[in-house]
């Protein structure tokens, strides 16, 4: 019990010794608002992926509907804030694009789950285009043109915030009796029944838990951004979370933080490329993917129990 | 002795075949059964039956659990296996990606608690439950000498053991009735020996009832308190298991039957 608190301690410090460095940074102008502009796409993407690695990597429900659910976050707050611009709103707004992700993911994934494999992507991605198509034809979204002045309360800390929260939640719960029975599921469907495992009931826990962060993030894009459109968010957004995932290694959250900050520097830095820019960073995935076909990590994860342990072994 | 479980006249069509045809059997509390025949006799797939991996086409499965008396024909795989009926597989359907402890601790996922909160927010709660589910865990895993191996993936154990750590995971979910299909297949006479001694402990200290498919007839003979033969979907026969050694049709079913015309 003691050694648990321990851990818990250390990750708590690292992320306020995280917090504090990046801020004392930018306060020293060492990050400039091209460089924290960065972080924030970065922040983001790794909320989306870790989202999408709980679907894909751990449940092993191959989901290309990702960006769907993004979409609704992100038009709940543009909606609300720009509404009654405050802070408290703000956060209203993120609770609210939550629970309309819940609610739209059960709907989505109860007659979709029961599918496998390449079906599932095709539903998944019929049904984050029907989203889009929706936020397309209503009035309230105003429709194709989309929605632009949105209130920036989505500032660098908040983002950072967000992030370490995601993070908690994801990995207590992927180390959790809930995270086991969702890999029961990946590793093998009929073996897990024959435990009484309720498979369904665990593909839609994920699938929810995964669509609610996923609308953390559209929530913080749509607000850092200030401008945002039903295309934003169709199958190539989708695509491009599921790069971060496959390229860190489905079924690790550390290669999903490595992937998104590795994508995150290669965008950034190839940015005086041009045209050029695309054919670089599709030539970098696919030769990561051919050195390194389970991603950069595979299904490594930092652990700190481990870490101590080697430690201790070196000492002695 | 009790009935625990009662399978009146089972019948299941593929199509326009019939791989289960009106098998009737009734199992014991506490009885070692087996259940054997020649390849494609359908003995699987009345396994499958029992598990409620596929349904019945008709006929009844009776179960006279402890919560009282049970039909499962309609019931999915899940409850079936909630209910306290688990199984092993044919081709071994271990969580190869995992950890042997892993495999067991999933397998005690529905008699622990842990709420999302208390799980989430790494509550004292949390601890708590995890601490009381592996050692729950490493209890089964030493009783079977598996506890060395807690950490390795179920993937790198040696065939045998593989084998063995399914009937561990089978058995943490407290079962009442375990249905063992083909647990001796590939392995050596020294590790079927091995397998031999472990389904008579389980029997005797689980104190459950235990099905089982086996071609191995040294096992079957040496185990068995009561023989299924089952042929071409139907039951051959049934009895102890010297009536089975001498019954002429299971004779028949596996080595063929004497040509008469060539004596003459």
């Amino acid at each position: 019990m003691k050694a648990n608190f321990k851990y818990n301690i250390i990750w708590l410090s690292l992320m306020v010794v995280g917090f504090i460095l990046m801020n004392t940074l930018i306060l020293v102008g060492i990050i400039d608002s091209f460089l924290e502009n960065m972080l924030v796409v970065i922040g983001i993407n790794i909320i989306l992926a870790l989202g999408l690695n709980l679907v894909v990597g751990f449940s092993g429900q191959f989901s290309l509907g990702h960006a769907g659910f993004m979409a609704i976050g992100a038009y709940a707050t543009a909606i609300i804030t720009s509404e009654h611009p405050n802070t408290l709103n703000f956060y209203l707004s993120i609770i609210v694009g939550i629970i309309i992700a819940i609610i739209a993911a059960i709907i989505v994934g109860v007659p979709t789950l029961r599918l496998h494999g390449d079906y599932l992507a095709i539903a998944t991605m019929g049904a984050a285009e029907i989203i889009r198509i929706i936020i397309n034809n209503l009035k309230i979204t105003n429709g194709p043109s989309g929605m632009f002045n949105i209130p920036k309360f989505a500032s660098w800390p908040v983002v950072y915030v967000m992030v370490c929260i995601t993070t908690i939640i994801i990995a207590n719960f992927v180390h959790s009796r809930a995270g086991r029975a969702i890999k029961s599921v990946r590793e093998d469907e009929i073996a897990a029944e024959s435990l009484g495992i309720k498979t369904t009931f665990w593909k839609l826990a994920a699938f929810v838990l995964g669509a609610a962060t996923a609308a953390v993030a559209g929530s913080l894009d749509a607000s850092y951004l200030q401008t945002i459109t039903p295309n934003n968010f169709g199958i190539m957004e989708s695509i491009s979370i599921l790069i971060i995932v496959v390229l860190g290694g489905i079924g690790s959250l550390t290669g999903t933080f490595v992937a998104a900050i590795v994508l995150g520097v290669i965008d950034t830095a190839l940015q005086s490329f041009g045209p050029l820019r695309m054919v670089i960073y599709s030539l970098a995935l696919i030769l990561i993917m051919v050195f390194k076909p389970t991603g950069l990590l595979g299904r490594y994860e930092i652990s700190l129990p481990r870490i101590f342990a080697r430690k201790k072994e070196a000492k002695s | 002795m009790t009935t625990i479980l009662k399978v009146d006249n089972l019948v299941k069509n593929f199509g326009g075949l019939t791989a289960v045809s009106n098998v009737s059997l009734t199992l014991d509390n506490n009885e070692l059964v087996a259940l054997i025949g020649p390849n494609g006799a359908g003995k699987t797939t009345l396994f499958n039956l029992l598990t409620g991996v596929i349904s019945p086409s008709s006929g009844a499965i009776i179960f006279h659990g402890d919560n009282g008396t049970i039909s499962l024909n309609n019931k999915s795989a899940t409850q079936i296996a909630n209910l306290g009926l688990a199984r092993t597989f044919q081709n071994i359907r271990l969580f190869s990606d995992l950890s042997v402890l892993e495999n067991v601790l999933i397998a005690l996922t529905n008699q622990y608690q842990e709420s999302f909160i208390a799980s989430i927010m790494r509550l004292p709660k949390y601890y708590h439950a995890e601490q009381q589910m592996r050692e729950a865990a490493l209890h089964l895993l030493k009783i079977f000498e598996l506890d060395q191996q807690a950490d390795q993936l179920a993937r790198n154990l040696p065939y045998g053991i593989q084998r063995r750590l399914e009937i561990v995971r089978a058995l943490a979910t407290k079962p009442q009735i375990l249905f063992l299909d083909e647990p001796a297949a590939g392995m050596n006479p020294e590790e079927t020996a091995d397998l031999s001694d472990l389904i008579k402990m389980i029997q005797r200290d689980f104190h459950i009832t235990i099905l089982l498919i086996e071609h191995d007839m040294s096992l079957v003979m040496n185990l068995a308190e009561k023989i299924y033969v089952l042929d071409q979907g139907s039951l051959l026969a049934q009895g102890t298991p010297s009536q089975i050694q001498q019954n002429s049709a299971v004779i028949k079913a596996y080595l063929g039957e004497e040509d008469d015309n060539a004596a003459n």
